[in-house]
């Protein structure tokens, strides 16, 4: 992706000015007489600035045991009332199975006075299931630094990763070590401007250092994903020197064999429940394997209780989840798959690497970063999610298409079940898939001071994705709410009648029948008054649009869930005896394209048919990114539609 | 009723073919409803142990599936309980329909775990967390526990209603002889809830009943539930002691009050070194006890950062002053403590107070129950006057209440037998007030501009608060967001934040702006709506009744005067001015007027609301006024070329 290089130029370029390298024998260390740090002069403005971010990821060897290490060291610099609140709590995460050996914190004031956190004042608390020590540093103020350091021990895992950058606080140093025994041989990658050293044999461990300088924070920007931007680094376990040394273990290959193995296993007490459930289902008379597909996501997703966080110590057993009607993702996936084995249809898991996070790296197989898995269906070259409910193939959830993901493909050697793993693009739909439409005709009441519309929102693919669970799990009086709120963004108006919803079924994403919302709403919310003058505000029949008239620098490039169209038609029925005085504010015409090909556009214009206006809109993002050298003129289509909302159309009476 | 005394379950026996039929009446009654909840019961049981009150409570609910979508939806289930509670005897599973009969599916795994709030740092709730299986239509899920209360002063009201529809629910209260208990029933006025006392031997039952009950739908700015969600509240109000002497537990406010100053009887009881060099330091040469005050109050409001511990006691006992001032954080009860040794160290008649905030809306003298506060601060005597200082505000003004507290009733503590019920004033519409003046011309693609807003009481008491903890990037947003108008393409340039008076919160906003496309150049005509910010205060949105059953909570009354000043070009003359207007009820006035000196024209407007909790019965009022400000903000004016 070209902007990511251009990005990570930019970032690369501004820290090699600050560069020092880092050695790692003159880390930083709890000092028995902590003094304070000058002022960052760069980021004088924030609330509070991490002087330090100190992470040691240490691999031990202990009699015939391996333990992991990690320690965290940080100190911030409070600025004001805000960098108080921001660090005068802290939260230290403690994993699963492991043990917190030392932790240590206090604030030096302002004045010098240090003031160490008394050991009675931690407290232990769980948030969705992560445990966490937590304290309050004491005596924070303006100008005084927070310092606190921890080391955990637990078991391995061979796998990590440490992001050293993020929204809301700037880092002047952030340092990482990683250190293992010397017969272990890690990888590690930087990424976004993150630098690394190769690795160095210091007495028995083998060293991986990591550092960077004046890191900024990144603010959350409109259409825009940050965490694939932030500083990072990833490693993992590559070799086993003690064993051989020619082999890479850990491998994106390995992984998909294993796992494949966990999602297609079926036990012979799941047999006869998962055939029985396939009877039920009943796939044999579907006219091919698509509706096969579809009948089988249909009925597991209205029938069972598909929870991530599900209670349940064997929630994954294919006979129990029948029975309880209740699985968690990992229990969930299982069932697909041995549901496609039994039905003859021809799948391949999919690890999804999201848009909207770090994506999963091809060169440094972190195992940890998985997290999201889809099936792909080779005969008809697209996919389903098995843990989304709302969605129906071929729809997954947007961020998981257009990025990469690790294919499986099943293989079978003997009676032996395998896979054969190879990255490749998770395809976005295309564009033409995803629209929201807009149908509208309006006219003035006798009274001239009332509209009557007829308006018509019709979504399609993605478009129509955010409505359609509002009518399968709503109750029905929280339904109709929603739907008047939808009807209204057209007019707001407490005379709405005639109101239809159509194709409003969760199926009916499969197919992509248009999800449509139709009323009659007579309002007059759109009709001001200038003496004799009416004043219609068309453009707001479209609805609020998101603008983009005063922007910081931009960071990011442009991220969206999905690429798609706008197309609305607006006929108005001048009434006898006026006529309109400024048409040609309606024309507008904005594209941008890539080549020949238009790759995103605003374009209204206007059709004066005797007393009957046709106005079109036609409005495209054709790409789900663009550039951050095509912000600009992304940035000025946006606006486009933001300028048509404000439209007004000023009707004089004929002489 | 035997289930009183034999304290065995009671869960109505249905036949699935029952339950199929009872369902079919259930989905006309609430159609498109994925589930009911067919039952929910409580039936405590008080008892005397070791001479003193104890709470037995055991709680049962039934959720039928209406729907085969309600798998998915309501299988999640939760209990929370803290460390006053101890959760026993657990039992829940779901009954699923199998031909005529059920099939009973056990729930075989539940997980103990912290319930975590937004609010407060650490405290010792948890929850048991766990998913009922198979929640088919026709299919019942049921749970039920036993709770024991360790403090039976902590007795919390019971709810008529639940998150989903309750077809029948009861609460009922067995106590002894001997014994006498209180209840209130609240947000009854369609008397939904049926009463009965009985005597079986010699426990005295009283049984709470309704049925077909509905939630009312929630607003973001509605009070919370207990303001009119129909429950009941009960309390011991004494009991008979081993000697057979009457013993007061929580008859009146004087019982609660005793049993409130408890938590107080070790706080600040020796001279602290910190607290006298403070207080000194703080009130170095000011004369005035009110300066003195003043003077402690900002500095406690500035120094100590709002971070809750709750474990146990510690939610009702406040921390020594002095502690609180080395560590620089404490709750509510840590800062009135700190504000109290200090207020005292100064020779003040400084007080603790508890006190319920504007969520609460019970009144002690009614209520006389620990449920009643949620608060504490410290109350100063000044010769006549009470002076209430809330810690947890770092903005409020000295001399007026933090706005959570407005009109309540606070308990100040005097001595130990000694307290006074004070209500806190209400402050009136004049002192929250917003100026803001708006010069504009117009400009070749709109219109430019300066703007100045002056924010005064707790309008500038929120701007402080906001800025607080906004760097530099972050009130730049801020600002452009409160002096936005126009359109969504106004475009701030220049601006200014002047803390005109940090004492008195007076904060003032200068910018200069541009609106591109706002107003409308046509041949020789323009036409401009001088009404820049419409949406202002909600005055242009009408609350649907149909829908809205409940109050709408404003924070305080206010005052908002917006002077619109557009120069008139040169060559241009008014060729349509909109007539001025005024509107006024019990509740809301709106005056607008349109002047013309010289070449400029003023637009004016002043709106007043003298209302902080809109009720149901009020929102014609507000909808009579929504309507007539619409139609006046519809009339824009009209320049013609010369």
């Amino acid at each position: 992706m070209k902007c990511t290089l251009i990005l990570n130029f930019i970032l690369l370029f501004s820290s090699i000015i600050y560069a020092q390298s880092f050695n790692y024998k003159q880390k930083v260390a709890w000092s028995q007489t902590p003094v304070l740090h000058a002022a960052s002069k760069q980021f004088a403005t924030s609330s509070a600035v991490g002087i330090l971010d100190d992470r040691t990821v240490e691999y031990k060897v202990e009699g015939k045991e391996i333990f992991l290490y990690n320690t965290t060291h940080r100190i911030y610099k409070i600025n004001d009332s805000k960098g108080i609140e921001m660090f005068n709590k802290i939260y230290v995460p403690v994993y699963k199975g492991g043990s917190i050996l030392e932790l240590k914190a206090r604030t030096i004031l302002a004045n010098g006075k240090v003031i160490d956190l008394p050991d009675d004042k931690i407290k232990e608390t769980e948030e969705d299931g992560r445990k966490f020590k937590i304290f309050a540093m004491e005596g924070v103020e303006k100008g005084a630094e927070i310092e606190y350091i921890y080391t955990t021990k637990r078991e391995p895992t061979f796998f990590g990763s440490e992001i050293f950058q993020n929204g809301s606080t700037p880092y002047e140093n952030v340092q990482f070590t990683l250190s293992v025994p010397k017969h272990l041989k890690f990888d590690a990658k930087a990424f976004n401007g993150f630098k690394l050293s190769g690795d160095s044999l210091i007495d028995d461990q083998r060293i991986i250092v990591g550092h960077d300088e004046n890191v900024p924070d990144i603010d959350n920007e409109k259409y825009a994903e940050r965490d694939p931007y932030l500083k990072r680094v990833e490693y993992k376990l590559s070799y086993n020197l003690s064993g051989s040394e020619d082999t890479r273990i850990y491998t994106w290959k390995e992984f998909g064999k294993r796992i494949y193995g966990v999602y297609t296993a079926i036990t012979t007490k799941e047999e006869k429940p998962v055939a029985n459930l396939l009877e039920t289902i009943n796939v044999e008379g579907l006219k091919n394997e698509e509706a096969k597909i579809e009948a089988i996501e249909d009925y597991i997703k209205s029938n069972i209780n598909i929870d991530k966080n599900l209670i349940g110590e064997d929630a994954g057993a294919l006979d129990k989840i029948i029975k309880r009607k209740s699985a968690d993702n990992e229990g969930i996936i299982r069932l697909f798959t041995n549901l496609f084995e039994k039905a003859g249809i021809n799948y391949q898991i999919v690890f999804v690497g999201r848009r909207d996070e770090a994506p999963l790296d091809e060169d440094i197989e972190n195992w940890n970063r998985v997290d999201e898995t889809a099936f792909y269906f080779p005969g008809t070259k697209k996919y389903l999610s098995p843990s989304s409910i709302e969605y129906r193939y071929p729809y997954i959830p947007a961020y998981w298409a257009g990025g990469k993901g690790l294919f499986l493909k099943g293989t079978t050697i003997g009676t032996f079940k395998s896979a054969i793993s190879s990255f490749g693009v998770i395809e976005m739909l295309p564009y033409q898939n995803h629209a929201h439409d807009m149908e509208v005709s309006v006219k003035f009441a006798k009274n001239m001071d009332t509209l009557l519309l007829h308006s018509s929102q019709i979504l399609t693919g993605y478009g129509a994705v955010g409505y359609r669970p509002i009518y399968a799990f709503l109750p029905k009086d929280k339904q109709d709410e929603a739907t008047l709120e939808i009807i209204k963004s057209v007019a707001k108006s407490n005379d709405i009648k005639n109101i239809k919803v159509e194709n409003a079924k969760l199926t009916d994403q499969s197919d992509n029948k248009p999800f449509i919302i139709s009323a009659d709403i007579k309002s007059s919310e759109l009709v001001e008054r200038a003496g004799d003058k009416i004043l219609f505000k068309i453009g707001e029949i479209i609805g609020p649009q998101e603008q983009m008239y005063q922007e910081k620098p931009r960071q990011l490039p442009v991220e969206m869930p999905y690429p798609h169209t706008l197309k609305r038609k607006i006929t108005f029925e001048i009434p006898v005896g006026y006529k309109v005085k400024n048409l040609n504010d309606i024309n507008i015409s904005l594209e941008h394209k890539e080549g020949e090909e238009i790759t995103m556009s605003f374009v209204s214009s206007y059709n004066l048919n005797g007393k009957t206006l046709i106005i079109d809109i036609n409005e495209s993002y054709k790409k789900f990114h663009y550039p951050l050298d095509e912000f600009e003129e992304f940035k000025k289509i946006i606006n486009a539609s933001a300028d048509f909302n404000k439209v007004t159309l000023v009707l004089e009476k004929e002489k | 009723m035997k289930y009183f005394l034999s304290w065995v379950v009671v869960s109505l026996v249905y036949s699935a073919n029952s339950i199929a039929q009872t369902a079919e009446e259930i989905s006309q009654k609430y159609p498109g409803e994925n589930a009911v909840m067919l039952s929910s019961t409580r039936d405590i049981r008080i008892f005397m142990k070791d001479n003193l009150p104890v709470v037995e409570t055991k709680e049962a609910k039934e959720i039928l599936a209406l729907t085969d979508k309600a798998n998915g939806i309501y299988n999640k289930y939760k209990i929370f309980y803290g460390s006053f509670e101890e959760i026993r005897d657990l039992e829940a599973y779901t009954k699923v329909p199998d031909g005529s009969r059920f099939k009973k599916i056990k729930v075989t795994d539940i997980k103990t775990q912290s319930s975590t709030s937004n609010s407060v740092f650490y405290d010792d709730t948890k929850e048991m967390v766990f998913d009922f299986p198979s929640l088919v239509k026709g299919a019942v899920a049921s749970v039920s526990h036993t709770e024991l209360l360790k403090e039976a002063h902590l007795m919390i009201p019971f709810y008529f209603v639940s998150y989903l529809p309750v077809i029948h629910s009861r609460c009922t209260v067995t106590f002894p002889e001997g014994m006498e208990v209180k209840y209130i029933i609240k947000n009854d006025e369609n008397k939904s809830v049926q009463v009965n006392e009985s005597k079986h031997g010699r426990q005295t039952v009283y049984e709470f009943t309704a049925d077909y009950q509905k939630p009312k739908d929630d607003f973001r700015d509605g009070p919370p539930r207990s303001h009119f969600e129909p429950h009941v509240i009960f309390y011991i109000a004494s009991y008979m002691n081993e000697e057979g002497k009457k013993v007061g537990f929580l008859a009146n406010v004087d019982d609660l009050y005793k049993w409130n100053y408890n938590f107080l009887n070790d706080i600040n009881t020796t001279p602290s070194p910190v607290i006298k060099n403070l207080a000194d330091s703080l009130t170095k040469g000011i004369a005035s006890e009110k300066g003195k005050a003043k003077s402690i109050y900002n500095w406690v409001q500035e120094h100590i950062k709002y971070v809750a511990f709750e474990n146990g006691l510690e939610g009702f006992v406040p921390r020594q002053a002095a502690a609180v001032c080395t560590k620089r954080y404490g709750d509510c009860k840590d800062m009135a403590s700190l504000l109290t040794a200090l207020l005292k160290e100064a020779g003040l008649k400084a007080y603790f107070t508890w006190i319920g905030t504007r969520e609460i809306p019970y009144k002690y003298t009614e209520v006389p129950l620990p449920i009643t506060d949620n608060h504490m601060i410290s109350t100063v005597q000044i010769v006549d006057d009470w002076i209430f200082l809330d810690g947890t505000d770092p903005n409020c003004i000295f001399g007026i209440p933090s706005k959570g507290i407005q009109g309540k009733e606070a308990m100040v503590s005097i001595g130990e037998a000694n307290y006074k019920l004070i209500t806190v004033p209400v402050m009136a519409a004049e002192k929250n007030m917003i100026v803001d003046s708006t010069f504009i011309t117009l400009s070749d693609k709109g219109i430019k501009g300066s703007s100045s807003v002056y924010y005064n009481g707790y309008f500038g008491i929120d701007a402080y608060n906001r800025l607080l903890y906004r760097d530099a990037i972050e009130t730049k947003d801020f600002v452009k967001a409160l002096v936005s108008k126009g359109s969504n393409k106004f475009i701030l340039d220049d601006y200014s934040v002047n803390n005109v008076s940090s004492t008195e919160k007076v904060i003032n906003f200068k910018s200069q702006f541009q609106v591109p496309d706002y107003g409308k150049k046509i041949a020789d005509e323009f036409y401009i709506n001088l009404n820049l910010d419409p949406g202002k205060y909600n005055l242009t949105s009408i609350i649907d009744t149909a829908k809205r059953k409940i109050a709408v909570d404003n924070d305080f009354r206010f005052q908002s005067k917006n002077y619109t000043i557009l120069e008139v070009p040169k060559d241009f003359e008014i060729s349509y001015l909109p007539e001025s207007y005024h509107y006024k009820n019990e509740l809301f006035s709106f005056n607008l007027n349109y002047t013309v000196q010289g070449n400029k024209i003023i637009a004016s407007q002043d709106f007043k609301s003298d209302c902080m909790m809109l009720h149901p019965k009020d929102f014609s009022k507000w909808n009579d006024t929504v309507n007539e400000v619409v139609k006046q903000y519809k009339k824009q004016l009209v320049l013609k070329k010369k």
